[in-house]
């Protein structure tokens, strides 16, 4: 009883051949080296001893009336959140006018461009020749938009954390 | 019997299918109840937070990813911490569990096969409660629940390197506490 156990890697692998979790190959092996070493084996004899002991505490079935209070509980507590649905054809439908309203926006800029006093000059540029007002247009909304996301992202990060810590938790 | 997935049926609950819920708690409130029983030692304790985990189910389906692991694994990691917060709010061990006298009655056995298990039960709850939690968990999860260390790893977020060697120390410290089982010691 008072022999040293067996270093930790040695353990590991005996833990991987009682319980079936190692590879094969090295399974083979380490069942092999336990045949000549009276120290694993009774490694192993006190783990199953251990084991046999333990398995005297059976299972308990749960006190009846638990799951009438969890659904008494789940019918106050918040729904769980609606799982998202992928853009279908209708949602890309709805989208249309939204589309529309943006190409309208880009055409308005552009002709506002147009008729500003530095476009002359503006448009001799050799990207702004080639895609002109409403191209320009374009690209001055999407910096735009992107600059205000980017405002945004400190508030959008802290949130996303919260959720995420939230979801850890359990 | 439902015959569909755990998989399946999170996700109806995650879209507020009240009966998917019901379906996964029929499945999984033994070996729930079982887990939080060991760990807590406390009776009341563990149908209390086995209350709370279902809840918990509840309002956080929609935050089970399967690709990430499987549904007994992601309930038995709330279940776990729901465990932990309350032990660490009430700071007990599981050396005070008695035997359930409703669940010894309830099998055909003998009078003296009853005391035997109600005996074993307390020598293997004393024993456990003995233990720091971090040992208990391991070897509830590992001998009771025979879960792969892979899968305590995932439940814990533990490196399965450190579980293995949490398992050492426990084994060795129930040694101890243990003895031999019954037969062994007539």
């Amino acid at each position: 009883v008072s022999r040293p156990l067996p270093p930790e890697g040695n353990r590991n692998a005996l833990l991987a051949l009682h319980y079936h979790e190692g590879d094969p190959l090295r399974e083979a092996e380490t069942r092999a080296h336990v045949e000549g070493c009276a120290e694993c084996q009774e490694y192993l004899a006190m783990l199953r001893q251990v084991e046999a002991s333990l398995r005297g505490w059976a299972d308990e079935t749960p006190p009846a009336g638990v799951w009438e209070t969890v659904r008494a509980r789940i019918a106050q507590a918040p729904r769980p959140l609606q799982a998202r649905p992928l853009p279908g054809a209708a949602a890309l439908l709805v989208l249309l006018p939204a589309i529309a309203a943006a190409l309208a926006v880009v055409r308005v800029v552009g002709a506002t461009l147009k008729s500003l006093p530095f476009w002359p000059w503006l448009a001799q540029w050799p990207g702004v020749e080639i895609v002109g007002s409403s191209g320009v247009a374009a690209l001055l909304l999407l910096v735009l938009g992107g600059l205000g996301s980017l405002a945004l992202a400190p508030a959008l990060l802290l949130e996303s954390r919260q959720r995420a810590r939230a979801a850890s938790a359990w | 019997m439902d015959q569909r997935s755990d998989e399946a049926l999170a996700a109806e609950v995650a879209r507020g299918d009240a009966e998917a819920l019901r379906c996964l708690f029929m499945r999984y409130q033994v070996p729930a109840f079982n887990l939080i029983l060991r760990l807590t030692g406390d009776r009341e304790m563990a149908r209390d937070l086995l209350q709370e985990a279902f809840t918990r189910v509840w309002t956080m389906a929609d935050t089970f990813d399967p690709g990430r692991g499987e549904f007994k694994g992601w309930l038995f990691t709330i279940a776990l911490n729901a465990a932990r917060s309350e032990l660490a709010k009430k700071r007990h061990g599981v050396s005070h569990v008695e035997p359930d006298e409703a669940s010894l009655v309830s099998e055909a056995e003998g009078p003296e096969a009853l005391l035997a298990r109600s005996e074993d039960e307390k020598r293997v709850a004393g024993a456990l409660g003995r233990l720091t939690p971090l040992l208990r968990e391991v070897v509830v999860m590992k001998v009771f629940h025979q879960l792969k260390f892979r899968e305590i790893a995932q439940v814990t977020h533990t490196p399965e390197g450190t579980l293995k060697a949490r398992f050492h120390r426990a084994v060795a410290e129930l040694r101890g506490h243990l003895g031999g089982p019954r037969g062994d010691r007539e």
